[in-house]
C-alpha cells in the first residue's frame, strides 16, 4: 500500500508540475493578447481559469500522497511549514514554498474572494505565479525520484522551454506599450 | 372569459420583463448569474481534467509495472531476507539486478562505473576495480543520501555490500535487511558495471 502512495506521489507530482506550467502559459499568452483570431478571449481565459484550479487540485493530491506514504516520514507541518522536513530539506522547502504561491494565486482569482480585493492587488498576488512554477520545476528537479532519468529532465527542459515564449510575449507587449 | 385574457396577459407579460433583463444584462457586460453563467472551453476542461486523471493513473501504472517487472525477474535477492526495517522503506519499489554467472577469468584490469539507479530515497551507483579478472574493489559513487536516517543506514550496508560483492565476484549477493532499496540498488549498478566489464573483455564468464 505505501508503494501505491509512492506511485501516485510521482505521478501526480509530474501531472501537476505539468498543468502549473500550463496555466502559467496560458495566462502569459491571455494578457499578451497573443490569443490570435480563431478562439475567442473568452475561451482562453475560462480555459486559464480550469487549468489553475486543475493545477492546484493535483498539486494537493501531491502532497496528501507525499503524507500519506509512511515510509517517506514526512509529516504534516513539513508540508505546510517550509524548511522542517528531515527528507530533502532544502527540495521540501521549495516544493512548500511553490505550493503555498500557487494556492494564494488560485484562491484569490476564485470569484468570491476576488471580488474583495483591489484589481491592483489581485494583480499583485497573481504576479506571484511566476516564482511559484519555478520553484515548482526546482523542487521537481531536486526532490523527485525520477529526476536521475533522461526523458524527466528532456520534459523539464522542454516545459521551461515553452513557458519561456510566452513570458517574452508578455514582457515584449509590455515594453511596446509603455511610452517612448 | 376576461379573466382568463388578463391572467394569460399577465403571464405573457412577466415572461415578456424576464427576457428584457436577461438581454439588458448581457448586452450591459454585467455579470451572469450563476444559472446563466456560460463556459466558453467546457468542452476543453472536460479534456483538460481527463487527460490530467489518465495521466496520473497512467503513470501510478508505468512506475509499478515497472517495479514490479524488476523485481520479479531478480534471481541476485535472497529471498529470506527481512524487509521490516521501516527506515529504508520495504517492498517492490526498487528494481533489482538479474542473475548472473559469477564473474570468472579474464586477465584484464580496470574501472567501469555502472548505471544510476533511481531507489526511493534517491540514486544508488557503483563502480568496479578489475585487476587481472577479478573483482579488487566495489565503490559506491551514489547513495541515498537525502535525510540523516538514509546516511546512517547507507553508511552501515554499503561496507556489506561490498564484502559480499568481492567474495562472490558478481552481483549475486544478499540483500542487507533493513537496507531493501539501497540494496537492490546496489546490486544492480553492480550488475552493470559488471556487464560492462563484460563487454569490453576483462572478465569472462567461466
Amino acid at each position: 500500500m505505501t508503494s501505491l502512495w509512492w506511485y501516485l506521489a510521482r505521478s501526480s507530482g509530474i501531472v501537476a508540475t505539468v498543468l502549473i506550467a500550463a496555466t502559467l502559459g496560458w495566462g502569459l499568452i491571455f494578457s499578451a493578447r497573443g490569443t490570435g483570431r480563431r478562439l475567442r478571449p473568452a475561451w482562453w481565459l475560462d480555459l486559464h481559469n480550469w487549468l489553475g484550479g486543475l493545477a492546484l487540485a493535483f498539486t494537493m493530491v501531491h502532497v496528501v500522497t507525499v503524507v500519506a506514504d509512511s515510509d517517506l516520514g514526512i509529516r504534516l507541518v513539513d508540508v505546510i511549514v517550509p524548511g522542517t522536513a528531515s527528507y530533502r530539506t532544502m527540495a521540501m522547502a521549495l516544493g512548500v514554498v511553490a505550493f503555498e504561491l500557487v494556492a494564494l494565486v488560485t484562491l484569490t482569482s476564485w470569484r468570491p474572494l476576488k471580488a474583495r480585493l483591489t484589481l491592483r492587488v489581485w494583480h499583485a498576488i497573481h504576479l506571484a505565479s511566476v516564482p511559484a512554477a519555478v520553484l515548482t520545476g526546482l523542487h521537481a528537479y531536486q526532490a523527485g525520484t525520477d529526476a536521475t532519468r533522461a526523458a524527466f529532465k528532456l520534459g523539464l527542459a522542454v516545459l521551461a522551454g515553452a513557458a519561456v515564449y510566452p513570458a517574452a510575449l508578455r514582457v515584449l507587449g509590455l515594453r511596446r506599450s509603455r511610452p517612448a | 372569459m376576461s379573466t382568463v385574457m388578463l391572467d394569460v396577459d399577465q403571464q405573457r407579460q412577466e415572461r415578456l420583463a424576464r427576457l428584457a433583463q436577461s438581454r439588458t444584462s448581457a448586452s450591459s457586460g454585467t455579470p451572469a448569474t450563476r444559472s446563466t453563467r456560460r463556459h466558453p472551453a467546457k468542452a476543453s476542461r472536460i479534456t483538460a481534467l481527463a487527460l490530467s486523471v489518465a495521466t496520473t493513473v497512467g503513470l501510478s501504472y508505468f512506475f509499478a509495472s515497472a517495479d514490479h517487472v524488476a523485481a520479479t525477474s531478480a534471481a541476485t535477492l535472497d529471498p529470506t531476507a527481512s524487509p521490516a526495517n521501516a527506515s529504508s522503506g520495504s517492498g517492490t519499489g526498487v528494481a533489482a539486478a538479474a542473475a548472473s554467472p559469477p564473474a570468472a577469468g579474464g586477465t584484464g584490469s580496470g574501472s567501469f562505473t555502472g548505471s544510476t539507479v533511481s531507489t526511493r530515497f534517491g540514486p544508488v551507483q557503483v563502480s568496479i576495480t578489475v585487476a587481472n579478472g577479478q573483482l579488487t574493489d566495489v565503490t559506491a559513487v551514489q547513495t541515498p543520501g537525502g535525510r540523516s536516517r538514509s546516511v546512517a543506514i547507507n553508511a552501515a550496508a554499503t561496507p556489506v555490500l561490498r564484502q559480499e560483492a568481492l567474495q562472490a565476484q558478481s552481483a549475486t549477493i544478499d540483500t542487507v535487511s533493513g537496507a531493501t532499496y539501497t540494496s537492490t540498488g546496489y546490486v544492480q549498478s553492480l550488475q552493470s558495471a559488471i556487464d560492462q566489464a563484460r563487454s569490453a573483455g576483462v572478465i569472462t564468464t567461466a
